[in-house]
């Protein structure tokens, strides 16, 4: 199910009059998100619910193993299977056919013809996330971070719990057990700050997101040889806009979401294309997943504390890692391996004892320099991201020096709406837009609310695409 | 990739100075779904409409109707009408300022700009409040519709595979001089056409001097929403401004669904519905006659989910009994060239030395590059063959 339809809508609301209803009966409440988050999964396709449902059992089964065992070396074999298991999940669904390809292609290098059949499987939706949350509940077990009993009601609801069930954020399992505990308060929901979260993400979604693809990325990258280069260039801004506000548009509405049922997830964006390097635009680009592989992947690699060289390598590990993560193909590798190699230069770079490096870091111009840099860098990874294949996505570049007409203002207002907004003080006129929400009368805010959604809807294109991280 | 978050312990003991209680935030959501559903009722209508004729979808379709007639004389729908048509000409605006390939998107977007204008159906030009998973852009839908006949076996009986054919196209004064140069070919259609075929079309038939394929597809599209977008004028219009010699069409990923014509509304999967669409898809390739371009129909492929093949199937019998009506167009069975041995739904087929190549998109719905290259000889020899002058 997709958030900005109407099936979802009927979906939350018979959500939000249940859970609230139950409050006062823990079990109830649970079983009830529980029942509508797999109604949520899985409505128009049900084949991969089992999936799901024997991923959460084996999840909270090995997080309860680890919690009640006290031997460290028990603890330490179930936190293995643990984490083993959804991980196999994740190869078989998501790494199959692409190994096996692969595999046929080297061994045909090596000079044998065996050729492996590729098994047909098809991808289960929302996967890669609650893979995710299956690892976390067992290694925040293991690590002494959830400090309340594991119960199955609660291990399932965490992997399956609809706002965050398909595309994140990555939500840990820390942070979201605590939460079932002790029912949410029916006092203190933060009523005006959800609306605002999914109206911004309804609207970088179904305005910004499909403008930005339909009329000025899409065309680019799916023939990019009939076009100049002025062209070429606003369709690589674009799709940095559009993928920006399609994924932090889900999640903002996937917070929203949760927040209106008093459930709480971590910011997952913050201004990202305001970075000044690489690596501030991993504190900024989907948090949750970049603060997952740091403390999940690179810390136990061995992190920074090992020399700068195994630094550097478990930087680039991680990367790799992270950019299969997004989908089995080897323009995703590149693209992660483009962003761990930035790191590490950027590394070297602000760690450099040459004087004139620290005097260039220090000129007051240097910012919006870096700025620059930063942006670009980005955008050249997000090049491979959406072409699909190394050649394409060098095509799209060779395109870049193509000589073409001007590009009208209007395709560069749009970019610039879709891009360079976030770097305005969003931050400080989302407090005052929610204050001015908080005067509104209860039914006043509500028939704003709808007046709102109907304007977005009519400023958007009919069909909106789907999300762009359904696929990952 | 340090990352420092506030941890959510003190997130949690943030003061909250927007707190609602459970009351005051039902109260807003109930006043949301009347005002949206006020706001809303002719896209509520739409939406219902374009549903399963057995689903609950489709079952919303009366009561749907019956709020937009009963709260018609309020025009509360009025603005929501507006704000449609003003970004439908804005986008056109926008597809025309921005296209730099020949005027093929603007020519699309006047299309689209003008299917909003006049309001075809009787829901009038209003879209749907929020999109259905099954109206993609990009991807066309996955639907579980009710069960239809299978093709029995029509598909590609009219023409063998890699042999498409056609009658002799009638060729019409609109017909323009012949110019200069290679010949351009239309490529129509929706993302059918748009992902794998059409660059693979390209990329397969490069070294063809003697014609150029023009881009004219868009996604999301089809036959059955005219009051959103509009092939047979954006045909016409495409044929009267570049001159195709002939016309490659794949479309029908999103047609299966309901829809409106003559203020009745036809669910997919009735006869009424498959009369109105052949009849859709004839005035599509008599408007490719009237212009002298002979027109291939690409068919709809074998789909990963077997109710969506029934659905596909469905069309394509639809389209092959239109061809038969039209003289001037041929119609190519995709399958045999993209599905295994049995004939059935395949992701992977080997290339020519046996190695695996993957030949549908991840959606089990798209074809990949690969796929469209594996037809573009049959495109090819059919170009040549009908669109081409002999030498």
């Amino acid at each position: 199910m997709l958030f900005p339809t109407i099936e979802y809508a009927v979906l939350f609301l018979v959500a939000f009059g249940l859970a609230w209803a139950t409050t006062n009966h823990s079990l109830a409440h649970r079983l009830i998100l529980l029942a509508l988050s797999w109604c949520f999964y899985a409505w128009g396709s049900p084949v991969h619910l089992p999936l799901l449902l024997s991923l959460s059992v084996s999840a909270t089964w090995f997080a309860r193993r680890v919690q009640g065992n006290d031997d460290p070396l028990q603890r330490k074999k179930w936190l293995f299977a643990g984490c083993a298991v959804p991980l196999i999940v994740l190869a078989v669904f998501k790494y199959a056919a692409f190994a096996v390809s692969n595999s046929s292609e080297l061994l045909h290098y090596a000079g044998l013809e065996f050729v492996p059949p590729v098994p047909d499987i098809v991808l289960p939706i929302g996967v890669s996330f609650f893979v995710f949350h299956a690892i976390s509940l067992v290694v925040d077990v293991y690590r002494g971070n959830v400090k309340v009993a594991v119960r199955w009601l609660d291990g399932a609801l965490y992997l399956g719990f609809f706002p965050q069930l398909v595309a994140g954020p990555v939500v840990r399992a820390s942070d979201f057990l605590p939460q079932l505990v002790a029912p949410p308060s029916r006092d203190r929901i933060e009523r005006n700050r959800a609306i605002w979260l999914v109206l911004a993400g309804l609207f970088k979604k179904v305005v910004l997101a499909s403008h930005l693809g339909i009329l000025l990325s899409d065309p680019v990258f799916d023939s990019p040889s009939e076009f100049g280069g002025a062209r070429v260039l606003v369709a690589i801004y674009a799709y940095a806009g559009q993928i920006y506000c399609d994924f932090s548009g889900y999640t903002d509405m996937a917070i929203g979401s949760a927040l209106l049922l008093g459930y709480r997830f971590k910011d997952n964006f913050n201004a990202p294309y305001a970075a000044v390097s690489i690596q501030d635009f991993w504190r900024r680009w989907h948090i949750s997943l970049s603060s997952f592989l740091r403390d999940y992947l690179f810390i136990p690699l061995g992190g920074s504390r090992c020399g700068e060289w195994r630094t550097r390598r478990n930087l680039l590990l991680t990367m790799l890692l992270g950019g299969l993560w997004h989908g089995a193909g080897w323009n995703f590798v590149l693209w992660g391996g483009l962003h761990g190699t930035a790191q590490i230069v950027h590394r070297s770079w602000s760690r450099s004892p040459r004087r004139w490096i620290q005097v260039l870091r220090g000129h007051r111009l240097w910012l919006p320099v870096a700025w620059l840099l930063t942006f670009h860098t980005v955008c050249l990874g997000w090049v491979f991201f959406r072409a699909g294949n190394f050649s394409q996505g060098l095509e799209v570049l060779q395109g870049l020096g193509r000589p073409g007409p001007a590009i009208a203002w209007q395709a560069w207002a749009l970019v610039a709406v879709g891009v360079l907004a976030q770097v305005l003080p969003w931050r400080r006129w989302a407090p005052l837009a929610q204050d001015w929400m908080g005067r509104l009368p209860s039914p006043a805010l509500g028939a704003a609310t709808a007046v709102a959604v109907l304007a977005i809807d009519a400023l958007g294109p009919i069909g909106v695409p789907p999300f762009i991280y359904f696929q990952f | 990739m340090v990352v420092a978050l506030p941890s959510l312990e003190r997130e949690l003991q943030r003061p909250e100075t927007h707190s609602s209680t459970v009351w005051q935030t039902a109260i807003a959501l109930a006043s949301f779904c009347v005002v949206a559903m006020l706001g809303g009722s002719l896209g509520l209508q739409n939406w219902a409409e374009r549903g399963d004729v057995e689903g609950w979808r489709g079952a919303l379709a009366g009561p749907a109707a019956a709020l937009a007639t009963a709260t018609a004389p309020l025009r509360l729908a009025e603005p929501h009408q507006w704000l449609t048509q003003a970004t439908a000409g804005w986008i056109a605006q926008m597809a025309a300022a921005q296209d730099s390939s020949g005027g093929h998107f603007a020519a699309l977007a006047e299309a689209a700009e003008q299917a909003n204008a006049a309001g075809d159906s009787p829901a009038g030009s209003q879209k749907a409040p929020a999109q259905a998973p099954d109206q993609l852009a990009g991807a066309a839908p996955v639907r579980s519709g009710p069960a239809a006949p299978a093709a029995s076996g029509s598909d590609g009986a009219a023409t063998g595979a890699g042999q498409p054919s056609t009658d002799s196209p009638a060729q019409s004064d609109s017909s323009p001089a012949e110019p200069a140069g290679p010949a351009p070919i239309l490529l129509a259609g929706d993302s059918l056409m748009a992902v794998g075929l059409a660059p693979g079309l390209m990329q397969g038939t490069t070294g063809a001097s003697e014609f150029k394929l023009l881009r004219g597809y868009r996604s999301a599209t089809g036959l059955s929403r005219p009051d959103y977008f509009d092939w047979p004028k954006a045909l016409d219009r495409l044929l009267t401004k570049h001159h195709p010699r002939c016309v490659v069409v794949a479309m029908g990923g999103n047609d299966a669904q309901g829809f409106r014509q003559d203020k009745k509304v036809l669910h997919f999967g009735t006869p009424a519905w498959d009369e109105a669409y052949r009849g859709r898809v004839e005035a599509l390739l008599t408007i490719s006659r009237k212009h002298g371009a002979p027109l291939l129909w690409l068919s709809a492929p074998k789909m990963r989910s077997s109710a969506f093949s029934t659905s596909m199937a469905r069309l394509n019998r639809l389209v092959l009994e239109a061809i038969a009506k039209v003289k001037g167009s041929a119609y190519l069975d995709l399958n045999p060239f993209i599905t295994d041995a049995k004939g059935e739904f395949a992701a992977y087929l080997d290339d020519a030395k046996g190695r695996p190549q993957r030949i549908r998109t991840e959606d089990g719905v798209h074809l990949t590059d690969v796929a469209g290259r594996r037809l573009a000889a049959a495109v090819d020899r059919w170009i040549r063959g009908h669109c081409l002058k002999k030498s």
